[in-house]
This record gives C-alpha cells, structure tokens and sequence, in this order.
C-alpha cells in the first residue's frame, strides 16, 4: 500500500491506516525509539503512542513524507519520555548520547535561551545543506534518527574512526555556525 | 546551558532531509572506491608499463630536472594515462648517479639515525643528523657480483640492530651454475666475511617498512601521515639524484593501488611510534660511489 493510500484511509477514519502504518513503518519507529531509550517495553509503547497521536494529527495534517512524519512523531514522544524518565530519577540506559551534542553548545548565548525551536531549525538546516552527503547523512543519522556509530559503519561502509572524527568536525562546525550566526555569544 | 533546544530542533529538521539520511548509502566515496578499484586493476599494469617506464627514464635521460617534484597518486596516474603522459615537462641536466632499471634502489633498514639502502652499484649507510652518506660499500670490492638489470645478483638483509647486512648472492640466474655464497658485512669494521650457510644468524630480516609507511596528508603533498591501514605494501623502492631524494612507494589501500612517486623527505618512524622528517640529498657528491 502506498503512502498516499495510507492516509487516504486515514482521511476517511478508517482504523486500517493504523493497521498499514504498523505494517510498514513500525519497524522504523520501533528502531528510532529504541534507539533513543534503550528499553524494548518502553519502545514499544512509544510506538503506540504514536499511532494514536499520527491518528489524531491526520486529518488536518497532511504529511507531504509519510515515514518522516512518523519519525519526528516516534522521535519526539521518545525524546519527552526519556525526559520524563530521567525527571523521576529513573535509571535510563539510553542507547544514543545527546550528550555529544553539548560540544555544539557555547557557555553564554542569549539568543539560544530565546530563540524558538522551529527558528533554530533553519539555522541547523542552512547549516547541514552546506555540508556534504555523507556528513550531513551521517549527522542525521546519529542525532535525528539515535543511530549507534555500529550501525552508521555499516550502513555507509566507514570505519568507527571515520564516523567518528565525522560527526566530531560536524560537531564543530556546527557550534561555529551557531556562533556566526549569532546564537552563542562567541 | 543544556542541550535540549537543540536536540529538540534536530526533530523539526526538513522531510526530505531526514528521509534521505535514512535511505542514504554511502555516496560518492563507496561508488567512486569500487569505480576506482575496477579502473585500478584494469589501468595499474598498463601504468605501471607505460608511465613507469617514462617516469625512470625521464629521472635518467637528459630532459630531468632534479629540482621537479613528482607525485603521482592514483588520481595523478590516472590523470597521466589520460593525458598520454604528456603533461610532465622537465628541461635541466640530468643529475649524476640516479640509479634506474630492473633493480631500482631499495631501503633495506631505517632508525633515527641512519637508512641503508642499495643501489646496482653498492650499500650505502646514510646518517640522518649529518645528512651525509656515513659509509658505502662496493659490491665489486667486496667480491659479490654486481646488481645486473632484471636479474638480482645478490640478496641482502640488514639485521634488526642496523649494524650487520647479510649479502647473499642468489637470485642469480647464473646461480644454478655455482655454489650460494654467504657474507657478513660490517658496518662499523667494513669486513665482508665469507660464511657457511649454517653460519647464517637468525636475526637477520629485511626491514619491516610495512609498519613505517605514511601517506600524504592531502594528494600531491610531500608531508605525510601516518597510514591508518595494516595492508601490507606490495613493494618499496628509492631512487636518489643530486639534489632531491626520490622515493617511490606502492601502497595496498583497500582493494586500491597507490602509488607515490618524488619527495624531498623521507619519514621514518621513532622507537616511540612518532614520525620524524629529514630532508635528505643535499649534497650528493660524486665520491660516494668511489
């Protein structure tokens, strides 16, 4: 079934869009909320959970990219709930390190305690268009979709070295980028 | 200052972008490796043919120039064939002593101080600290047959401590005709003694160039990195002139061939896995060879 078709049936209430959506993209938002909480049961109702918000987002929304949609949903229900974990002071093993991202963070920025996420989301996206495929993929890959570097070697046939010092330049550039454009205070 | 808004941001990030993340194989580079590695098994010989037999015989006819620096990697040779090799152009005097042939030159042992290596005409011990050639050897003088274009005459190791080569003259194509012969050269005592076969130290080995191999930080660089692969190189060789040091080294990378062709240095590992660079051949003199 094509995507279109999947969210025709939603359009028209049909709980088999649920059924379809599992069937073909349930492996990915299983994989993306694992990978970010590192636990199967709480994975598992991540998934959940976004069926149910996917249903009640479609209509009105109409997602151009099907399986995109789905990944920022999985993504950010996963992300809330690892916050939540964490907030209870619950022992969390997650899977991906956010944490690497703090070397794209200087100490001072007001602009950065402010600024509205969907204004940083172009500056991180003018950012990543100027860099190259594989830098921008592997970027994604380790901090949208919570990829272990393992998987990232496999995926794009590099060494561990490599994806490393990778996404430790992007890193880099990154936080340079932020700062250029005024974000951080330099 | 947490990270938060920022991970939160990387969750808006554009469709299109997030989806090709995710299809995304390796592009370019893994296509262009696999492209390159055909192209490499198809070309390396025809290369090898072709642009080695011009490369030696520019070092040695009368249209090099000692002061052009070559690198050929293997964009560069490739570059070459498809250029039918016309793009290198050299006009000065050749340089005196650039051994060329069958039988290049060849490193036989290196250390912080000094490089061994042998020519067609003998063995030379080159100090790194007086960048002079400290000591050399007449294989004539000694009494072995001399190098001989295509067909080696005398096999020679140097031992781990640097200070003894093992010269034996085999490899020969007259060989069948008369008994192996077996000598210990000293460096420090410059004695060449005759040995039995079951004389032979144990010690001695040729020297592990695969564990000092570098390649160029950038292509066409003359400062080198240290190369990350174990692939052993399939072959190392040095040509010298008056005025640069040559060194010629072909490296396995992956399934790839490289090969590199003209520096002013040379790298040498330390005992303590560092590199250290010396400009080497600065004065070569007629009088090494005497």
């Amino acid at each position: 079934m094509t995507d279109n078709e999947i969210i025709t049936l939603y359009f028209k209430r049909d709980p088999e869009a649920i059924f379809y959506t599992s069937r073909k993209y349930g492996r990915l938002c299983y994989s993306i909320s694992l990978n970010i909480l590192g636990s199967e049961e709480d994975s598992k109702e991540c998934v959940n959970d976004t069926y149910i918000k996917t249903w009640n987002s479609i209509p009105p929304h109409k997602p151009d990219v099907l399986s995109a949609f789905l990944a920022k949903i999985t993504r950010a229900l996963s992300i809330s709930r690892l916050r939540m974990l964490r907030a209870q002071k619950r022992d969390v093993k997650a899977a991906v390190s956010f944490d690497e991202l703090n070397d794209c963070i200087a100490e001072k920025g007001r602009v950065y305690e402010n600024i509205e996420a969907e204004e940083l989301k172009n500056i991180i996206e003018s950012f990543l268009k100027n860099q190259n495929d594989n830098e921008r993929n592997i970027f994604i890959c380790r901090y949208f979709y919570g990829d272990s570097i393992s998987d990232i070697c496999k995926r794009f046939h590099f060494s561990q070295s490599k994806v490393k010092t990778t996404l430790y330049r992007t890193r880099k550039k990154l936080r340079e980028h932020l700062v250029k454009e005024g974000v951080f205070d330099e | 200052m947490n990270n938060q808004k920022l991970v939160d941001a990387i969750g808006l990030l554009d469709d299109n972008m997030i989806l090709d993340a995710h299809n995304g194989k390796p592009k370019k580079t893994f296509i262009l490796k696999a492209v390159a590695a055909v192209l490499a098994i198809i070309l390396v010989p025809t290369i090898v043919i072709f642009s080695g037999g011009y490369i030696f015989g520019h070092i040695g006819s009368d249209v090099y120039d000692p002061t052009l620096k070559y690198a050929f990697t293997q964009e560069a040779l490739m570059d070459i064939c498809q250029q039918h090799i016309g793009s290198i152009s050299a006009t000065s005097d050749p340089p005196e002593y650039v051994s060329v042939g069958a039988n290049p030159p060849e490193i036989h042992y290196a250390d912080e101080e000094k490089i061994v290596f042998t020519t067609l005409e003998g063995v030379f011990v080159y100090n790194y600290n007086t960048l002079q050639i400290e000591k050399n050897y007449s294989l004539e003088k000694i009494g072995i047959p001399f190098f001989a274009q295509g067909d080696r005459g005398t096999c020679i190791s140097v031992d781990e401590s640097g200070d003894y080569a093992l010269l034996t003259s085999s490899e020969n194509m007259s060989s069948v005709d008369r008994a192996l012969e077996y000598r210990i050269l000293d460096f420090n005592s410059g004695k060449a003694d005759k040995i039995k076969s079951s004389e032979i130290p144990e010690n001695f080995k040729a020297f592990k160039v695969e564990e000092n191999i570098y390649k160029p930080k950038n292509d066409g660089d003359f400062s080198f990195e240290l190369y990350e692969s174990k692939d052993f190189p399939s072959s190392q060789m040095v040509s010298f002139g008056d005025k640069d040091f040559f060194l010629v080294i072909d490296i396995q990378e992956d399934t790839m061939y490289n090969a590199l062709l003209g520096c002013a240095e040379v790298v040498i590992v330390d005992s303590k896995g560092s590199f250290i660079t010396k400009k080497l051949f600065s004065d070569f003199s007629k009088s090494v060879l005497e």
